[in-house]
Formats: C-alpha cells, sequence, structure tokens
C-alpha cells in the first residue's frame, strides 16, 4: 500500500498538486485563483513543492508580461498517485470496518 | 475528526478542483471541426501541386500555435494532447488514420498522377479528426472523474 506523503499532506499543496496532475502546466495566477490563496502563500507551497522536486517552474513572457509557470514533475506525478492512492484505502478500510 | 474522515475530505478536495479545470476546459463543438477540418486539410493537400502541400502545412502549422496560444491564454493552463492516460487510444486512433491516408494520398498523387483520392482520403481523415477530438475531451472527463490518481 502506497503511504500518505507529507509534504503533498497540507490541503493547499494536496489542491495545488491535484489541478497539476490534471494540466500539462498552468499559470501561477490560475492555480492561485483556484485554489483562493494569496501570492505569499501559493509562493510559499510552491516553493516547498518544487524544492522536493514534485513541480517545476518556468517564467515565460504572455501578452508581453512575464508569467510564471506551473507543472508537475515525473516524481511529483508519481508521488501524487502514491498519496491518492493512500487516503483512497483509507477511506475503503474505514468503510469496510463499518460494514 | 477520524483519519478516514479526513482523508475523505482531502479526497473531496481534490476532486472538486479537478472537477473545476474540466469545467474551465469545456470548448465549443466546433474547436472539433476546426482540429478534424486542419487534420483533413494535410491529407487532401497531398493532391496539389508541391507549392499546395508546402503552403497548407504552412498554414495548418501557423493556426495550430494560434490556436494553442489563445487556448492557454484564454485558460490560464494547458494540457498536451500526448499526455499519459486513456486519451493516448484517441490520439493512437486518430494516427491509424492519419499516417496511411497521407501516404496512400500522396502515393496516388506521385505515383498515378490522381487527385480524387487525396480529396476522399481528407475528408475521412475530416471525419476522423473531428471525432478524435472529440472522443479525447470525453476520455479526458471520464480520466478525471474516476478519480484524481488517474489524472496523474
Amino acid at each position: 500500500m502506497a503511504d500518505l506523503d507529507p509534504l503533498i499532506h497540507a490541503p493547499a499543496r494536496l489542491q495545488m498538486s491535484a489541478l497539476l496532475a490534471a494540466v500539462t502546466e498552468a499559470e501561477f495566477a490560475t492555480v492561485r485563483t483556484t485554489l483562493g490563496v494569496s501570492d505569499s502563500v501559493l509562493s510559499k507551497h510552491v516553493s516547498q513543492l518544487s524544492e522536493a522536486g514534485y513541480v517545476k517552474v518556468r517564467k515565460a513572457a504572455l501578452d508581453g508580461r512575464q508569467r510564471t509557470w506551473l507543472s508537475l514533475t515525473r516524481e511529483g506525478r508519481r508521488a501524487f498517485a502514491g498519496h491518492m492512492a493512500a487516503l483512497e484505502a483509507l477511506v475503503s478500510t474505514a468503510r469496510k470496518a463499518a460494514e | 475528526m477520524t483519519d478516514a474522515d479526513a482523508a475523505a475530505a482531502a479526497l473531496m478536495d481534490a476532486r472538486r478542483v479537478q472537477a473545476e479545470i474540466v469545467e474551465k476546459s469545456q470548448c465549443p463543438p466546433a474547436m472539433h471541426l476546426v482540429f478534424g477540418g486542419l487534420m483533413g486539410a494535410l491529407v487532401a493537400a497531398q493532391g496539389g501541386s508541391a507549392s499546395v502541400v508546402f503552403g497548407v502545412e504552412g498554414v495548418v502549422m501557423l493556426a495550430a500555435v494560434i490556436l494553442f496560444l489563445r487556448t492557454r491564454r484564454r485558460l490560464g493552463f494547458f494540457v498536451n494532447g500526448y499526455r499519459r492516460g486513456r486519451t493516448r487510444w484517441a490520439v493512437a486512433a486518430l494516427l491509424l488514420v492519419f499516417l496511411p491516408a497521407m501516404a496512400l494520398a500522396a502515393w496516388c498523387k506521385l505515383e498515378r498522377g490522381l487527385t480524387w483520392p487525396a480529396l476522399a482520403l481528407g475528408a475521412l481523415t475530416f471525419v476522423a479528426g473531428t471525432a478524435a477530438s472529440w472522443g479525447w475531451r470525453r476520455l479526458y472527463q471520464s480520466e478525471l472523474a474516476a478519480g484524481p490518481a488517474n489524472a496523474a
């Protein structure tokens, strides 16, 4: 059974990972709006996941302005899938025990 | 709150975020027709002269880049068509039609001097491209709906 990943476990980082797992890359502002957090809070979570090698940060110009694009690395995708599997196993075990 | 409750809440959060992405990434049905049209044009162009082939290829490439940039700007995210997962079945099915159609259309023109097979194969590829684009979208939606772990 996969283990819970403490780096992904925090709600904001879990939601960011879920968003990035569904796309190839997403703009920082889109992630911030979807998660409903401030720039500084998101930056902090991005740094943590980036330092762990889970998130790749890319700067690129769009409409003449510098934008930040985020994507999950292969390791990040693997960690997210493992974390989701662990959560699902936890829920499923509890359901079986309740039956 | 038990560990299982917290786990269920976390799964719900992840599902909600991915459902939002699916909702945002909805595209008008005309976009599937445009994609099919671009694929069909590449095949149909094989029936023309070299300048027609290169001209159409240039226009299709330019249109693809414009579509990519516009979509990315509008959505604030991008989903690669060749991403891992069940969507690759739609890509594989399209390539199974597109590549032989291109080769056959070019062969008919170069070896037999026939133009009509390229047009017919172009029409077939248009239908296949439109269907593959629509199918890709359905598979993407169903993959995310099946659970966040499937998206990774």
